[in-house]
């Protein structure tokens, strides 16, 4: 654990070259109401439907490089991730819905980033300016699969 | 003083449970990016880049102390083409989400506000129970352009001065409607390979208005929902197959113009079948009624007090004034009059 978190530091220690083969993210930094509501007398049902909402780490959406500005993560309400060494054609994969074979919804989002699981200084960086630069080969590992329960 | 204090209540809009408020925000694909508060493209305060951004951060329970209105207006050059759910929110009948797009043109226009969508994925889905869609374009990839995934049937629907297009031969439905009330209105809507506006479930009425609906595949219109009552005025269908009501439903069908002979299958009154519509240009989509016309010009009626959904203008924000014409589109001759369409 700690190896994999100091191979995280080093491989973003690469400096972020806008330009070259990347693409941006962005992560919900906070739980949809229903989650972090008190749920006390709340049907079955409706926790049911509340879990389906975003939490903490869903990616919502995937732009192209040089898409965001720092601003884009609206007051808090994301993080905004840069990733390089992933294409935007490969990065639409992560902000997927997860439906039934109807098209019905059963999770706002397939993949989400393990935000709980980053090094130390990454969560420090996230929760103090929301925006954070690294590589696909140092954050994929931390993209969980929520159908599949495996990390990327 | 004593004397004062209700008005200045009532003005103010306080509830028992506190304030209420419509809660604006912007939409921009050509954004960088900001909390949605203004229209600026860039800075802290810059629209959202995305239709879909703007769900995810504005989630909340509207019905909550005051009360609220979620309101987001949509604009921008650049297509937004991400899939957009909305999901998560609570809503009620004076706190509804309302999505304004800035189409004014009645036509397909690059230069305003699209949502774009290719492969399998509805364009819009939507769980919630009162919404309001004005003045969006959506074109829709495989399946839908608007899908709804069975909202109650206290719920309110609206759909409203939108163009929705579909990939000829191949997307399946404009709408798909529920359980909740639905009224849809002076819409473009074509090139579907399934039904225009279907619907199906629910206990409520709909009412279907005013929309133009050409080349679909299979149908203009599917009701299939016994003991509700579809109300249709002044729908022009153009090249759209059949139309299916259910005769377990109250079908009141009147003033609806068709290119075959289906306007009057389920009997009505001024219904026109096997006519001839001339548009300004329907081979490059754009459904104004040309100067010549004699389909669908002023053969429809006035809807302005109608008990049900009464409105005044056309899709392009035209003022209707005498005899209505049928479909989204109220020509006017050169010279005539244009309501300017202020943002909200």
């Amino acid at each position: 654990m700690m190896l994999s978190k100091l191979l995280f530091v080093l491989a973003t220690a690469v400096v972020y070259v806008p330009g070259c083969l990347a693409a941006e993210f962005l992560i919900m930094a906070k739980n949809n109401w229903m989650i972090d509501t008190d749920q006390t007398g709340w049907s079955a049902e409706q926790i049911i439907e509340a879990n389906k909402q975003y939490r903490i780490g869903d990616i919502v959406q995937a732009f192209t490089d040089g898409k965001l500005n720092d601003f884009a993560n609206a007051s808090g309400k994301f993080y905004v991730i840069r990733v390089s060494g992933l294409s935007f054609i490969d990065a639409e994969k992560y902000h997927q819905q997860w439906n039934d074979i109807n098209g019905e919804m059963l999770n706002r989002r397939i993949y989400r980033i393990r935000a709980e699981d980053l090094p130390a200084n990454v969560k420090n960086q996230l929760k103090n300016t929301y925006v954070y630069n690294t590589t696909w080969t140092a954050v994929k590992s931390y993209i969980r699969n929520k159908i599949t329960g495996l990390n990327e | 003083m004593n004397k004062l204090f209700p008005f200045l209540i009532f003005i103010l809009g306080v509830t028992a449970n506190g304030w209420s408020a419509t809660i604006t925000r912007y939409v921009n694909p050509s954004s960088s990016g900001g909390d949605g508060t203004t229209s600026a493209l860039s800075g802290a305060n810059a629209a959202y880049a995305s239709l879909n951004a703007w769900e995810a951060a504005e989630q909340q329970d509207l019905t909550d102390t005051g009360g609220d209105i979620a309101l987001v207006n949509c604009a921008g050059i650049t297509a937004d083409t991400t899939i957009v759910t909305i999901n998560g929110w609570t809503t009620g009948s004076t706190t509804y989400i309302s999505i304004i797009g800035d189409n004014t043109t009645g036509k397909w226009d690059t230069g305003k506000y699209r949502l774009e969508i290719t492969g399998n994925n509805d364009a819009i889905s939507y769980y919630e129970d009162f919404i309001r869609f004005d003045r969006l374009q959506i074109k829709a990839g495989n399946p839908r352009g608007f899908r709804d995934f069975g909202t109650a049937s206290s719920g309110d629907i609206r759909i409203s001065n939108s163009i929705i297009k579909g990939i000829a031969g191949t997307s399946s439905n404009g709408m798909d409607l529920a359980s909740a009330t639905s009224k849809v209105w002076n819409n473009i809507i074509y090139d579907f390979a399934g039904t225009a506006i279907y619907q199906s479930g629910g206990t409520s009425n709909h009412y279907w208005y005013n929309n133009t609906i050409s080349s679909n595949t299979t149908r203009s219109f599917y009701g299939g929902t016994a003991n509700v009552t579809y109300k249709l005025r002044n729908n022009l269908i153009n090249s759209s197959g059949i139309w299916n009501i259910t005769p377990a439903a109250t079908r009141d069908i009147n003033y609806n113009a068709s290119s075959d002979a289906s306007a009057d299958d389920y009997g009505g009154a001024n219904n026109r079948i096997n006519q001839t519509f001339s548009f300004v240009d329907v081979t490059n989509k754009d459904f104004h009624l040309a100067s010549g016309d004699a389909g669908a010009k002023d053969y429809g009626t006035d809807l302005s007090g109608d008990a049900n959904l009464a409105f005044t203008d056309d899709i392009d924000g035209v003022t209707r004034t005498g005899t209505w014409d049928i479909g989204a589109d109220e020509f006017v001759a050169a010279g005539g009059t244009r309501r300017i369409i202020i943002f909200q």
